[in-house]
């Protein structure tokens, strides 16, 4: 009997461009926040030793920036391969086994860890949004909850970008060999 | 008897680890990844505590909001700029026309280059590639020895672990500054002096200044038993004025000065300095070579993924000794390596051997973090510096590296030289290097003082 795998390529091919926008529009903001980070910081410096004043404010929020960067980026770098592989054999092996590696990676350890980060990333968050938490220190700003509620986010995307990994080989995959 | 026990957990999660990163995934989540596993299986016997895990958002959370970690992606910026706007390529090429006249004159220029390149990215691989790519072609066109280029260029590479204002010694020095406290809960100290990322750079940069004047002497004894294989061509190349090569010089070198000097000076925290840095390599950039907005993008491009790359395996490394903690492993390796016999000292060799075959498989990211929280609170207990430790585990690390047939360097650097460079010209060239990082280590161990001369004298 002959399957038809026509409408799977079609609906997963949907998902897999509406989660692979996500991630990179996520990403380009990741990489603007980059940079408004650095002139931050460097504001902050100089305003610190040309005219003395620093703003306890100030430092949260490009602490929480440079939080909310990483945050973003992970799953962006995901995107791109850009996490270090110990590639002692990888580098050398064919693509089948990079593939099968790939799936075993992404069932086994990315997707329980992103399930661990986002259902205990939420909890996290709503303790911190129910007590209206705000920064530890005195002059700093409010609502902390905000930062929390990105870590929840992170595990978001990093759930949607394992599934689009997953996806993405089963689909270029089974392609081959059906076609 | 019972097999099923938290030792017997807390052994195979680590065994089962290592043999799953060798497969290739991505280092952070696997290392989550197998710990979570173990946490659940370890659960169904009974043997840990499962509400241990809902500390993960927890632990994301203070690993980012960690102020003196803000400098990483700082740092990166700067290194990623000064590298791909082109400013270390024409320093390298104005010191090669300048110096090349001279017996080894290219050779000393990598040299300078890898030195003032690895302070400013210090990741190995980067650092490795870039050097290779800019230098490699020059040095086999004038017919320098192939081993020789092969040593000087992966050497000068990984110096970038020890160079301060280097990413690896902020991260060092966090977490050994948490093994610290560690340390001082288990021996009763009430108030241990802390160890911050200026005291690590303090301690680094006279080790790191001795290696580079050892490679340097390497160079000249070469020069001189094989002058032929170390000349420059004899083709005459165009003149080109002093004052182009002096600017193209001064504008790397005094930001490295000013950076490094405003942290070491007190004026400046590592943060601080890392942001002006940032800046001022743009700065420079703009001047020196025309860099658009389209470089800065790629330059914030590439800093975003490696940062979040290095912070992934920071978290990754978290969830990982939570559950060894969990399964007590920490107190199996402490009640191990009190149990060596001879004492504090063949301890601390049992570790630094261990390392350095573990810097075959493993990152330098992986084992600062995976690695020193566990071996770090027991040394430090026993009485060794935290500074002068985590100097010497960086310079054990960086020959790890260096050492054929598994170390890193020779990867990265066989991935870009050319197929007349044989593999074995390439493991001849760097052992000279490899013995004379063994000397530097047996030197600072036997004179502490190398180390923590500059660090007692800040503070």
């Amino acid at each position: 009997m002959q399957l038809d795998y026509s409408k799977f390529f079609t609906k997963s091919k949907k998902i897999l461009q509406f989660i692979d926008k996500l991630i990179i529009y996520n990403g380009k903001l990741s990489i603007f926040l980059s940079v408004i980070l650095i002139c931050l910081i460097s504001i902050s410096v100089l305003m610190r030793y040309l005219f003395s004043i620093g703003f306890t404010w100030l430092q949260d929020l490009y602490i929480w920036m440079h939080a909310t960067i990483i945050l973003l980026g992970i799953s962006y770098t995901f995107r791109f391969d850009g996490h270090v592989r110990i590639d002692l054999f990888y580098k050398y092996s064919k693509q089948k086994f990079r593939d099968i590696v790939n799936i075993i990676g992404v069932l086994f350890f990315t997707l329980p860890l992103s399930y661990f980060i986002y259902s205990k990333g939420f909890y996290y968050f709503l303790r911190s949004f129910q007590q209206n938490e705000a920064s530890k220190e005195t002059g700093g700003l409010p609502a902390i909850y905000i930062l929390k509620f990105i870590i929840f986010f992170m595990g978001i995307l990093l759930f949607l970008e394992a599934l689009r990994q997953l996806l993405f080989i089963i689909t270029i995959r089974k392609k081959k060999k059906w076609r | 008897m019972e097999i099923v026990t938290h030792e017997f957990f807390a052994i195979s999660l680590f065994i089962f680890s290592a043999i799953l990163l060798l497969l290739g995934y991505p280092v952070a989540p696997t290392l989550a990844g197998s710990a979570i596993i173990f946490a659940l299986v370890g659960n169904l016997f009974d043997l840990f505590p499962i509400v241990l895990l809902g500390v993960i958002p927890n632990r994301i959370f203070s690993i980012l909001t960690n102020e003196t970690l803000i400098a990483v992606p700082l740092f990166i910026f700067m290194g990623n700029m000064l590298d791909k706007s082109g400013i270390a390529n024409s320093l390298l090429e104005n010191l090669g026309k300048l110096w090349g006249k001279s017996k080894g004159g290219l050779a000393y220029s990598v040299l300078f280059v890898g030195m003032l390149m690895a302070a400013s990215t210090g990741i190995v691989g980067a650092t490795v590639v870039t050097m290779g790519i800019l230098s490699l072609p020059l040095m086999l066109r004038w017919k320098y020895s192939r081993s020789l280029s092969s040593g000087i260029v992966c050497a000068s590479g990984t110096l970038g672990q020890i160079i301060p204002p280097s990413i690896v010694l902020v991260l060092l020095a966090d977490i050994l500054q948490g093994a610290n406290e560690t340390a001082a809960q288990i021996s009763g100290d009430l108030a241990p002096n802390p160890v911050s990322s200026i005291d690590l750079f303090a301690g680094a940069l006279f080790p790191g200044l001795i290696l580079v004047i050892f490679y340097a002497i390497w160079i000249y004894v070469f020069g001189f038993l094989k002058p032929n294989e170390i000349s420059p061509p004899k083709i005459k190349e165009k003149k080109i004025s002093y004052l182009i090569i002096l600017k193209s010089i001064s504008y790397p070198l005094i930001l490295i000065f000013v950076v490094l000097g405003s942290i070491l000076a007190g004026i400046a925290t590592p943060t601080e300095s890392a942001a002006l840095g940032a800046v001022g390599s743009t700065l420079i950039a703009f001047l020196t070579t025309k860099v658009g907005l389209k470089t800065i993008k790629d330059v914030a491009d590439s800093s975003v993924k490696i940062t979040s790359m290095v912070f992934f395996i920071l978290i990754g490394a978290s969830v990982f000794s939570l559950v060894l903690r969990g399964f007590g492993g920490d107190r199996m390796v402490e009640d191990f390596l009190t149990t060596i016999p001879g004492g504090p000292a063949y301890s601390f060799l049992v570790v630094m051997i261990t390392i350095f075959i573990l810097g075959f498989f493993l990152d330098f990211l992986q084992i600062i973090f995976v690695i020193v929280p566990i071996v770090g609170p027991s040394l430090i207990s026993m009485g060794f510096d935290p500074i002068w430790l985590g100097i010497l585990i960086a310079i054990n690390l960086q020959t790890s590296f260096l050492t054929p047939p598994f170390g890193f360097a020779l990867f990265y650097f066989r991935g870009i030289a050319p197929k007349e460079i044989s593999t074995k010209e390439i493991y001849i060239g760097v052992i000279p290097f490899i013995v004379l990082q063994i000397i530097l280590l047996v030197l600072i161990y036997s004179f502490p003082k190398i180390v923590t001369y500059l660090p007692d004298l800040i503070s």
